[in-house]
């Protein structure tokens, strides 16, 4: 059965849901960091032997936050994408990443992908927006690391559905 | 004696109900079995000797048959039906009873819970479920929509 390429807005909502996801994760690891270090970077103590492991990361305080914004983003997409074929976003809106040839996408497929996405935003979104133009609905990103986004509700919700050829 | 029905229409009052001093005759003997408990014992034997006769069964159904004992049937029973329930809520054995069995069900209930926590969670998966699928029927739609809508503005079919 042909897949139904999904199309923009079942996309952006996915994202919308990944990004705030991934919003809670990173405040909860600057939270986390603070209550474990110290609430405040300034007044760590200073280490005065190797083993005082807390007083060596307290001086790293100020660095957990934007360590954890550039980081986060790139594993939480990169191992979901590479292992379950879908974010927590596109299983909620029911949609799979897949190679161009209908395989599964790898974790170097996956890196692709994940570098192509800040082209797409260098673009002021239109890399975004080309999927309302291009055949099986493709993102400037999808074009670049040959993948497509399929609608994929899983059997029982698509037997219930009875709508997506998927 | 006319006796107007509980709907407010006059129906065949010397058929359909017993009026006047039959009426409170029956309702007396009814409340009098109600009430008396000694009256128990002797009405069980008689049922259950009516039971095992077939004698009864012939006489009801020859009697159900005729239209105006059948309709007499219905009002009486109309009649009392009420004022039987009625008593029996105001018996106290019946309270004590009805408290017991929901003792024993909520005991059950307490002991085996996991039907009815499986009950709750099918039915929360089962809302969490149609809410999801309507929200991605309806980013479906909603994706077709603005596909359309583009192609139009830019001229393509």
């Amino acid at each position: 059965m042909t897949p139904r390429y999904a199309g923009l807005v079942t996309r952006g909502a996915a994202r919308l849901v990944d990004m705030a996801l991934l919003a809670v994760l990173v405040g909860g690891a600057g939270w986390l960091a603070q209550q474990f270090l110290g609430a405040d970077a300034a007044g760590c103590a200073p280490a005065e032997s190797w083993w005082q492991l807390r007083r060596h990361l307290c001086q790293f305080l100020p660095y957990v936050i934007p360590l954890a914004a550039v980081w986060f983003p790139v594993l939480y997409y990169v191992l979901f994408w590479a292992t379950a074929g879908k974010t927590p976003g596109m299983a909620l809106l029911g949609l799979r990443l897949l190679r161009s040839n209908g395989g599964k996408v790898g974790p170097v497929t996956a890196l692709k992908r994940f570098l192509a996405v800040t082209l797409s935003m260098a673009t002021l979104g239109l890399g975004f927006l080309m999927v309302l133009v291009t055949e099986r609905r493709r993102t400037l990103h999808d074009l670049l690391a040959g993948t497509v986004v399929v609608y994929d509700w899983g059997d029982a919700a698509r037997a219930r559905a009875g709508r997506i050829g998927v | 004696m006319s006796v107007s029905e509980p709907d407010g229409s006059d129906g065949e009052p010397s058929l359909r109900r017993p009026a006047g001093l039959e009426a409170r005759l029956a309702d007396a003997l009814v409340a009098r079995l109600v009430e008396n408990r000694l009256a128990e014992a002797f009405i069980d034997q008689v049922l259950r000797a009516l039971m095992e006769s077939r004698t009864l069964e012939q006489l009801v159904i020859r009697l159900l048959e005729r239209p105006e004992v059948s309709g007499a049937v219905d009002a009486l029973v109309d009649r009392q039906v009420g004022r039987v329930l009625e008593a029996l809520e105001k018996d106290d054995s019946l309270r004590q009873l009805v408290r017991e069995q929901a003792d024993a069900y909520l005991k059950h209930l307490t002991e085996h819970p996991e039907p009815v926590q499986q009950l709750i969670q099918d039915q929360s998966r089962g809302m969490a479920q149609d809410l999801q699928e309507s929200v991605r029927a309806a980013a479906i739609d909603a994706d077709d929509a603005a596909e359309t809508w583009v192609h139009r503005k830019l001229g393509r079919s």
